[in-house]
């Protein structure tokens, strides 16, 4: 008998160099978008009288240069991945989940809260509860808009917006009066119990299992939203809702779906940094945060593998930036310029080719102009 | 008459497709010119090169002469070139004169001068008998008006040549004469146009000259004086096609669909269904006729779930269905062609596999216990991409990519796809080449003999009457009456349009 050897269809030549295009095609806006950010960036830092180059080697090494730069810079990425994971999961029924940085700091104070004020159970236990309450938490947070939006139309950016701020002063009334730890000049809640904390894996980068859980729920985010009929309805939904009507989703349904994992997750986020890292809650708790994965998720281009660069890229950022500031003394609120140019350019470079086609008319224009006026 | 524009040897690929292949085409001065060819042929993909949307791969634009690059509509336009696609591009949430408006510089600076441009689009309106209210605002304008706005605003930039996409594919009869009115009052001021319609009547009708298009390719350009419809259609798809429908005789089942006194308010706020009752039976076509926006939309909609009704009653299959959801009525059988493709049928964005498979996908094969089933998926996709011959790349493209025939096509595939028992088909032939149509109405009548209850709403008197076995008429939300189709003819359907009721009629016949 005679086998026949047959190459896997993926691996055939014409099918890699498809799969080449479209992932350059993927990932070349946000690319280009970084770099054009970097170096507008560094003109900024030559007329500040910085050295660009030397910055950015400041800004590399205490990012990823060793092991104890790596922990930190995984540990500010975790909650930006997480919550851009929500962002995505609302933002493909589109619903611009603004909230999340409020639904982060609502998960936090029940995660908080558990932590605390339970005790005695075991950590095999006491873990998932927290984990629980605080998805809970961001969940129940995002119920009012996200009903308002189902049910009644109600644009969710302003009211999320405006929750946003409400939750900010919730936490620092939380961390005065209700759960504030005695007997400390600081306003702050007391640690969780021994029990609720995540184990500490590698003790000199800090890291936490909390990486595991987020590379997991990236992998389920990506299985919801394409292999499941909710995460279907939700894309078709957020596509053409109208469409999805007479196709016989339950629009109403789906988006109160969208909008409450979409919650649960940002509280999830939360409530990681708490278990994993802080053990409590200050008055800045993960302050800006939310918007960061607002950031981490656009330039993650809305798919969760995406996602999943961009917040370990912001996180870098966020953690790179103190290396520039501490060495150099460069401020590091010049990262939130960065920060900013990089989504400018990512949304602009949807549109660059518009500039180059106007340029070009111009031109002709001008000489159509030449030709036939002296005709006429 | 001096050549205006000339196409030479345009090239256009997509990936996987060769959309235009070394076209070339001239349009003289005045002239219509008519543009035909089956779906996905070509033929916007090429309006869009002239128009500056896309850029030609290969191949020269000449504009009176002189090659031209064109490499935007704004360009476009300041040539003289203006067209109204397929899919109109009005803003509508605007009104008339703002959409007129965008993209104009204003003789006031910043300021916008409406007042002006209303004055001027008034004297337009009448020189071309193109009735619009300049202050009203797009989406609470029927199709046809918006049609109208869409010309008015090419007439206002004062353009040469008018690019017209299947203008004729939304319109109803009535609205078709007064358009080719129009199109003659430009052709005899020098304006020329190019037409495109997959309606051979409407081309011999009008136009000068015809292109026809197959596979991307110039098959023959011919003066139509000198051409008959049936070989138009024989250039176009390459072989014969038969204009015919056999329709085996009637047999009537049970009744499927009931209705009952129903009433419902449109999207404008007025009454729209007004005591609405008739009966569908199995194995029936029952066909809607009549000007749009006379209830038929909303006769639609609150069939499959999407209008509340507000008084009356509605039965499937005997069971009372008034308020169901469109969920719940699929459960029972009952499958929709929405008359508006873009709004209610596709999303674009999404690819053909999705948008064939949305409606059927929480029942199994296609998902179980909320997970889908790729496979199960694939196979339907890739049967009725066969079977409805849609020409796309691959089943994970996004619809926006197909032709608009094409996309009309996996709006049927998904309709069709699971033997509907009853089937809502609101215009289903919209936009499809004649080809593909009577493929349709073939498939149409053979859903009847299989027992399927079919509701056809149609603006086309021809489809109606081809495929009807009752012929019902709607006027200002009131039904004017059934008629059974051999007994009737177009004067009685007619009238009946025109608002005279068929029980009055009778009584003036002698
Ligand atoms: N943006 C695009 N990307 C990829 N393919 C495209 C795109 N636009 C058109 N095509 C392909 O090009 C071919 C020609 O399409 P085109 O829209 O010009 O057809 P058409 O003649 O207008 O047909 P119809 O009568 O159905 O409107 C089709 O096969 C279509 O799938
Ligand atoms: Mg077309």
């Amino acid at each position: 008998m005679k086998t026949t050897f047959k190459i896997p269809a993926f691996l055939r030549l014409k099918n890699l160099q498809k799969t080449a295009l479209s992932l350059w095609k993927r990932l070349s806006p946000p690319l280009i978008a970084v770099a054009a950010a970097l170096i507008v960036c560094g003109v900024l830092m030559l007329v500040m009288n910085f050295n660009p180059l030397l910055a950015y080697q400041a800004l590399f090494e205490s990012a990823i240069g060793n092991k104890s730069a790596i922990g930190t810079t995984i540990i500010k990425s975790l909650p930006l991945l997480i919550t851009g994971l929500a962002v995505t999961i609302a933002y493909r029924a589109e619903i611009f989940n603004i909230g999340v940085e409020g639904q982060i700091l609502i998960g936090g104070i029940f995660a908080v809260w558990v932590g605390t004020k339970v005790t005695g159970l075991p950590p095999f236990i006491h873990i998932p509860l927290c984990m629980i309450a605080g998805m809970v938490g961001g969940m129940a947070y995002a119920w009012l808009p996200a009903w308002l939006k189902a049910k009644r139309g109600i644009n969710e950016v302003i009211v999320t917006l405006l929750l946003n701020y409400m939750a900010a002063l919730l936490l620092s009334w939380v961390v005065r009066g209700p759960l504030r730890e005695p007997g400390q000049l600081y306003a702050k809640t007391a640690e969780v119990a021994q029990t609720a904390r995540l184990p500490i894996l590698v003790p000199e980068m800090r890291l936490h299992p909390g990486i595991f859980i987020a590379l997991i729920l990236v992998v389920l985010c990506y299985f919801f939203l394409w292999r499941t009929v909710p995460g279907f309805n939700i894309r078709f939904v957020g596509a053409n809702q109208r469409a999805a009507e007479a196709a016989g989703i339950n629009v109403p349904k789906t988006m109160l779906t969208s909008f409450l994992i979409s919650g649960s997750l940002a509280g999830l986020a939360g409530t990681l940094h708490i278990i994993g890292t802080e053990y409590r809650m200050l008055e800045s708790f993960l302050s800006g945060f939310g918007y960061d994965a607002i950031a981490a998720a656009l330039v993650g281009q809305l798919h969760p593998f995406g996602v999943l660069l961009g917040g370990f890229f912001f996180g870098a950022l966020r953690s790179g930036s103190n290396g520039m500031q501490i060495s150099l003394g460069i401020p590091s609120t010049l990262i939130y310029v960065i920060q900013a140019l990089i989504i400018l350019f990512v949304l602009a470079s949807y549109h660059i080719r518009f500039g180059w086609r106007w340029w070009k008319r111009e031109k002709q224009m001008d000489v159509f102009k030449k030709e036939i006026q002296p005709g006429n | 008459m001096g050549e205006m524009l000339r196409l030479d040897n345009i090239t256009k690929s997509f990936p996987g497709v060769l959309a235009n292949d070394r076209i070339s085409l001239d349009v003289r001065e005045g002239e219509i010119l008519a543009l035909l060819g089956e779906n996905g042929a070509g033929k916007t993909t090429l309006m869009n090169c002239l128009y500056g949307q896309l850029k030609p791969d290969a191949g020269q634009i000449y504009w009176r002469g002189r090659p031209m690059e064109i490499p935007d509509s704004h360009a476009a336009v300041s040539l003289g070139i203006g067209m109204v696609h397929q899919h109109f591009m009005l803003v509508p949430v605007l009104s008339v004169v703002e959409n007129v408006s965008l993209g104009l510089a204003s003789t006031r600076g910043l300021l916008l001068d409406l007042e002006y441009i209303e004055t001027r689009l008034n004297t337009l309106s009448r020189e071309f008998g193109l009735e619009v209210n300049p202050r009203a605002v797009i989406w609470r304008l029927p199709v046809g008006a918006q049609q109208r706005v869409e010309i008015l605003k090419a007439l206002y930039r004062e353009i040469q040549l008018l690019i017209l996409d299947e203008p004729t594919a939304v319109l109803t009869p009535g609205e078709v004469n007064d358009l080719f009115a129009v199109l003659r009052r430009l052709s005899a001021r020098g304006v020329s146009v190019i037409l495109i319609t997959h309606k051979l009547e409407e081309v011999m009708a009008i136009s000068d000259r015809v292109t026809v298009l197959r596979d991307g390719r110039v098959v023959e350009t011919v003066k139509t004086s000198d051409t008959t419809p049936h070989e138009l259609a024989h250039l176009m798809v390459g072989r014969e096609v038969i204009f015919d429908v056999h329709k085996p005789p009637l047999k009537q089942g049970k009744i499927a669909l009931e209705v009952q006194n129903i009433k419902a308010v449109g999207e404008r706020g007025a009454l729209a269904l007004n005591n609405i009752s008739f009966s569908l039976h199995e194995g029936e076509i029952l066909g809607f006729a009549g000007v749009d926006g006379n209830g038929q939309q909303e006769l639609e909609e609150v069939l499959c779930g999407l209008r509340r009704i507000r008084e009356g009653q509605v039965f499937l299959h005997g069971q009372e269905v008034s308020h169901y959801k469109p969920d719940q009525l699929h459960q029972l059988g009952l499958a929709h062609i929405p008359s508006d493709r873009l709004d209610r049928a596709v999303a674009v964005k999404l690819t053909v596999e999705e948008n064939m498979v949305a409606s059927h996908i929480s029942k199994p094969p296609y998902s179980r216990r909320g997970i889908l089933n790729p496979k199960a998926i694939r196979q339907f996709v890739q049967h009725s991409i066969s079977t409805f011959n849609i020409q796309t790349p691959s089943p994970r493209a996004a619809v926006a990519t197909l032709s608009g025939g094409n996309q009309q096509r996996v709006v049927l595939a998904s309709a069709l796809g699971h033997q509907p028992r009853v089937l809502i088909a609101a215009q289903p032939t919209r936009g499809l080449d004649v080809g593909l149509t009577q493929q349709v109405y073939e498939r149409l009548v053979q859903e009847r003999s299989r027992g399927a209850a079919i509701l056809l709403i149609s603006t086309e008197l021809q489809e109606i009457f081809r495929l009807s076995d009752r012929i019902a008429v709607m006027y200002r939300g009131e039904l004017m009456g059934i008629a059974p189709v051999e007994k009737t003819n177009v004067n009685q359907i007619g009238m009946m349009m025109a608002g005279v009721r068929l029980e009055q009629q009778e009584d003036s016949l002698p």
